[in-house]
């Protein structure tokens, strides 16, 4: 283990803040979790689930071209990348071919895995991360440390003294108002954004359908109020039937945050009606980066069944001690540490895959 | 008397559901006194005609052009014709919902029509009226019922928003309402 990386570990152990936060969220989470599974089977939804999955990273490009053939018919843009040159180069084009000047984004883990922001930001493209957590982060210059809740690693003291120092100064360290702060300051910036980019949850190849679960609402601001939409979806997002997304609704809320539905799902299946009675534009990019390759090596395809509740870095002793900018890239935690070897480098995941203790908890 | 007992269990189940999410759920028996219901609330909020204070009601199946007339006389500040700009500076959202779920307390609504976005996503406060008919027990249920080969955009709506981004302490009111009221109306017809 390299020097650097050993002292990041030490510094990590030495944040009280860090071990108090993530150790007093994994011990409720338990709890919570399993009050909002109740009265559900939920080793018939996960195994109902992996069939899906599985079933689908067999058959990545049919269901990428069936989703493709879907969604034009309705008159969306597909565009089916397999780099992540291409999906950027993608978007800045559209970009600058419509005069964007502003975006505003909803929390996506594909547009942080392909360094998005830096990409367009350096076009001289203004772009706002409007999930709390990620507005947060990027305001601190810092990368999401889970990959549910982005600023876990941070206090209040932090957040106010980060909105304070990039935002307007004399922020206080009270929640309430810390949060009202992030509406008030973002709300102009939504009615000014020229595009709106999200990612996606679930892509139905049936259908052309995303489905986009959020709790803030900044997801249906970012899909309606700007006159352009482009969803970034990795084609492990893929599933093949509308029905298929029940079992995946019934986990996802109840594994990640303990609710038995997020306060917003948006199911998008074509464009619709802007503001000014002219056709939203809709982009959906399906994002290949490696994925397919990933899908064909019988070691790893289990992985692409994945629909990131990010339970296993709840559960993790060791990402309670260390956190996700220890224990993970852009991905954190257990699984992070697989898909960071596939979507990064291997050898970016040689160091945090030697963090894991075998304890089998994220099983 | 079988399909009695049935209904009231799926209304106690979406009411406990929806106000563990911190939904109010009322309940009236007819459309004209779901009008009434609206318009005491909107009262009750102090809504005038100004901005910030006013209310925008969404174009619903449930308000014809003479309950329109009634509703803008009864509620000065009371506005239908939702604009962009309007809903930007209302202090009210008013909308029809399609569907509600017993289950988790949702709200379903085929939301191709921007102003349902708008209503019930700019304003602190959002108030949504649905048929009592039109509550079905889960998920499952309404995946069957809404088509997406009509519908580009489909709403769930559970809850006002929320967070737990600082912390993990749950802030309600985020970027959407901070407030959700919802009136089940019993003779309203369900949409086919």
């Amino acid at each position: 283990v390299k020097q650097e990386f050993k002292q990041s570990i030490l510094d990590a152990l030495a944040n009280p803040n860090l071990s108090g936060a993530l150790g007093r969220f994994s011990v409720a989470y338990r709890t919570s979790r399993a009050k909002a599974y109740e009265g559900v089977d939920f080793e018939a939804v996960r195994t109902q689930i992996a069939e899906i999955k599985s079933s689908s990273a067999s058959h990545f490009d049919e269901l990428a071209d069936s989703f493709t053939r879907a969604a034009e018919a309705r008159g969306t843009k597909v565009f089916r990348a397999n780099s992540p040159q291409a999906v950027k180069d993608y978007i800045l084009r559209l970009a600058q071919e419509r005069g964007v000047k502003s975006i505003v984004k909803s929390k996506s883990m594909a547009s942080e895995e392909i360094h998005l922001n830096e990409h367009l930001e350096k076009a001289g493209i203004a772009v706002r991360e409007t999930d709390l957590g990620e507005w947060i982060i990027q305001l601190a210059g810092q990368r999401p440390s889970h990959m549910v809740m982005p600023a876990i690693h941070m206090t209040k003291e932090e957040v106010a003294e980060v909105f304070s120092d990039k935002v307007e100064v004399g922020q206080m360290p009270d929640i309430p108002k810390l949060v009202k702060f992030a509406r008030g300051k973002l709300r102009p910036i939504f009615l000014g954004a020229d595009m709106g980019i999200s990612g996606a949850n679930i892509a139905v190849a049936d259908t052309g359908s995303i489905v986009i679960i959020t709790n803030e609402g900044n997801g249906r601001l970012v899909t309606t109020l700007p006159r352009i939409h482009v969803a970034i979806v990795g084609l492990e997002k893929l599933i093949e039937h509308f029905a298929d997304i029940e079992p995946i609704l019934t986990a996802l809320p109840r594994s990640a945050t303990a609710q038995l539905l997020t306060s917003y799902v948006s199911i998008i299946s074509g464009p619709v009606p802007n503001t000014d009675g002219t056709p939203k534009e809709l982009h959906i990019i399906l994002m290949d980066n490696r994925r397919n390759e990933m899908a064909h090596d019988p070691r790893f395809k289990q992985a692409l069944q994945c629909i990131r509740c990010a339970s296993c870095l709840n559960v993790c002793p060791v990402f309670r001690l260390v956190g996700g900018h220890v224990f993970g890239k852009v991905y954190t935690g257990g699984i992070g540490t697989i898909l960071t070897a596939w979507f990064d480098a291997l050898k970016e995941s040689d160091e945090i895959q030697s963090l894991c203790i075998q304890c089998g908890n994220c099983k | 008397m079988n399909g009695i007992i049935e209904s009231s269990l799926v209304i106690d189940s979406f009411k406990v559901h929806a106000e563990a999410v911190s939904a109010q759920v009322l309940r009236v028996a007819t459309r004209e006194l779901a009008m009434e219901s609206v318009a005491d609330l909107l009262h009750q909020e102090g809504v005038e005609d100004k901005p910030d204070c006013y209310a925008v009601w969404a174009a619903c199946p449930m308000i014809g052009p003479a309950d329109r007339k009634k509703l803008e006389a009864a509620v000065p500040g009371l506005k239908f014709d939702v604009t962009r700009e309007l809903a930007a500076h209302a202090k009210v959202g008013i909308s029809q919902m399609d569907w509600a779920l017993a289950n988790t307390g949702t709200l379903v609504q085929d939301a191709d029509q921007v102003d349902k976005r708008l209503v019930s996503t700019l304003p602190l406060l959002h108030i949504a009226l649905v048929s009592t008919a039109a509550l079905l027990p889960d998920l499952a249920a309404v995946l069957t019922r809404v088509d997406p080969g009509k519908s580009s955009y489909l709403s769930f709506i559970t809850g006002p928003s929320r967070t737990a981004d600082i912390e993990r302490v749950l802030t309600i009111g985020v970027h959407g309402p901070e407030r959700l009221i919802i009136v089940l109306v019993d003779d309203l017809e369900v949409a086919a």
